[in-house]
């Protein structure tokens, strides 16, 4: 079995064999360690208070979208991800910043971030959560920037480059999930869920550019994945690469759609209530 | 207005612009880490931009305007006798002569340089326009006779393009095509417990309509400079 810090893009050809990935495995021990630890000081001090931390909601959201974080990142996907397949690395992406941030966000609650809502690593990212356009703002410059090919082909042959995108990537769609519940601390309940919305909607417009580029360019962008040794010979670099800005566009929009709708029906449900619609 | 004025107002107002967005109090943690974030990425941009321009001039210029890596001495196109994959005798030079050719030679068990090249010429010529695909043939010789069979050979040319050309013949045969090709003759260069794999030439060759070698292709010609090339070739000349 291959041993590798992080997955790269190599010049070798692709193989089904198990490969192992040390830096990967550390990182998700470390991201589900310190959640227990999270958990289990936040329990303490709130014994004497008879509250609970988390609810069986939030540690089923942490723990999936962890797991998911896990299985995106390592073997197989991640190693086709980073060399071999743009479909396979869009796929990731989308899944990091559409399904895994999301998850993990709803795994953390209240209740735990208070404890450490003073301490100074947790400062930055607090200030900048209370300004969801900022974070739009951060989301969509990553998404643009890791998406230039001359920064994809640069960083992907590097174990440290890739681990750099991963990490950028999950980092950054989970300060953007993480922004949204800012909405909910506003005074105008009413105009906060219609900025819920439209930052919901705003992310469904983005990606739509570089997926064109995908779908639409003549060539492959990418010289990573234009020279990756084929992992299915009758598909080509140009039709891995439609493939990709198609997982773009129709993997990115289903996603958002139940966001959208999620976030319509409550909104919908708390305006009929006000109303006295319901009681 | 002189240069060092310019340059002291620019760092003037860059300080200004600093201290009232990074330094002040007033400005919020938020607004200071996303300007820093941006100004970051604005100059990933620009290096990204600046690099990738250089290396496009330096490729364009490289042969009078095309990618490929010009021979300075043209060779004739080469005299060899092979058998295609329907068993039948192929005469290289004269079945080719007069046409845009691209001769490659290598094995159908290669795991990188062979299969890359032929998916990203199938894929230039499968784009390009009727004249451009007509006008070009690609001749893949096997250097592995052991193993590859002219099924086999077909076969694996088949998931690229039905119309490249497959040949194949004796040890002695192949070794006479590659001295008369000019490329060093191709050797087993690791014996595995399954098998083994080959030191060969990893160029393409590409003889123009004269009948001369002119431009040669190494692993990393992209398709974007395969489409380039080959209208220019076919269509211009």
């Amino acid at each position: 079995m291959e041993v590798s810090w992080w997955c790269s893009a190599r010049p070798i050809s692709w193989t089904w064999d198990p490969q192992f990935f040390p830096g990967i495995w550390i990182v998700m021990l470390f991201i589900i360690g310190s959640y227990f630890f999270v958990y289990v000081n936040s329990t303490k001090k709130l014994s004497s208070r008879n509250e609970k931390v988390t609810t069986n909601k939030e540690k089923i959201s942490f723990i999936t979208g962890w797991i998911l974080l896990w299985v995106m990142t390592d073997w197989p996907i991640g190693v086709l991800g980073s060399g071999y397949l743009l479909s396979a690395h869009m796929f990731q992406y989308v899944m990091y910043s559409l399904v895994v941030a999301p998850l993990l966000v709803n795994g953390i609650s209240k209740s735990m971030v208070a404890n450490y809502k003073n301490q100074w690593f947790f400062i930055p990212v607090r200030s900048l959560i209370a300004y969801p356009f900022v974070c739009f703002i951060m989301f969509n410059v990553v998404l643009a920037t890791t998406h230039i090919p001359y920064f994809t082909d640069t960083l992907k042959p590097l174990q440290l480059g890739q681990m750099l995108i991963d990490i950028l990537w999950i980092s950054i769609a989970i300060l953007f999930w993480a922004a949204i519940g800012s909405f909910d601390d506003q005074s105008d309940v009413s105009l906060a869920r219609a900025k819920k919305l439209l930052y919901i909607i705003g992310i469904t417009l983005l990606p739509t550019i570089p997926g064109a580029f995908f779908v639409f360019s003549d060539f492959p962008l990418y010289t990573t994945y234009e020279f990756a040794t084929r992992v299915f010979y009758e598909v080509s670099a140009r039709e891995d690469q439609m493939y990709a800005g198609l997982i773009m566009w129709m993997g990115m929009t289903p996603i958002l759609l139940l966001r959208l709708a999620m976030a319509f029906f409550a909104w919908s449900q708390s305006e009929s209530k006000r109303a006295g619609i319901i009681d | 207005m002189n240069i060092k004025n310019f340059a002291v107002s620019i760092f003037r107002i860059a300080q200004h612009l600093v201290h009232r967005f990074i330094f002040s109090q007033s400005t919020p943690v938020a607004y200071k880490i996303s300007i820093i974030f941006s100004v970051v990425f604005f100059f990933t941009i620009c290096i990204a931009c600046s690099s990738e321009d250089s290396i496009s001039k330096k490729n364009s210029l490289g042969a009078d305007r095309l990618h490929g890596i010009r021979i300075d001495e043209p060779l004739e196109r080469p005299n060899f006798i092979l058998q295609d994959t329907d068993g039948n005798n192929f005469d290289f030079k004269q079945e080719t002569s007069g046409k845009v050719t691209l001769l490659y030679f290598g094995y159908t068990n290669c795991p990188d340089i062979c299969p890359v090249h032929f998916s990203n010429i199938a894929a230039v010529l499968n784009q390009s326009p009727y004249e451009v695909r007509n006008g070009v043939k690609v001749v893949f010789v096997s250097i592995d006779p052991k193993r590859d069979s002219s099924n086999k050979i077909r076969e694996w040319l088949d998931f690229f393009d039905t119309d490249f050309i497959g040949l194949t013949g004796t040890e002695h045969d192949l070794e006479v095509a590659q001295i008369s090709a000019g490329v060093p003759t191709a050797f087993v260069s690791e014996v595995y417990e399954n098998g083994y794999s080959m030191a060969h030439a990893a160029w393409i060759f590409l003889y123009a309509q004269d009948d001369f070698l002119h431009l040669k292709y190494p692993t990393g010609t992209r398709q974007s400079e395969w489409a380039h090339d080959l209208e220019i070739l076919v269509i211009d000349n």
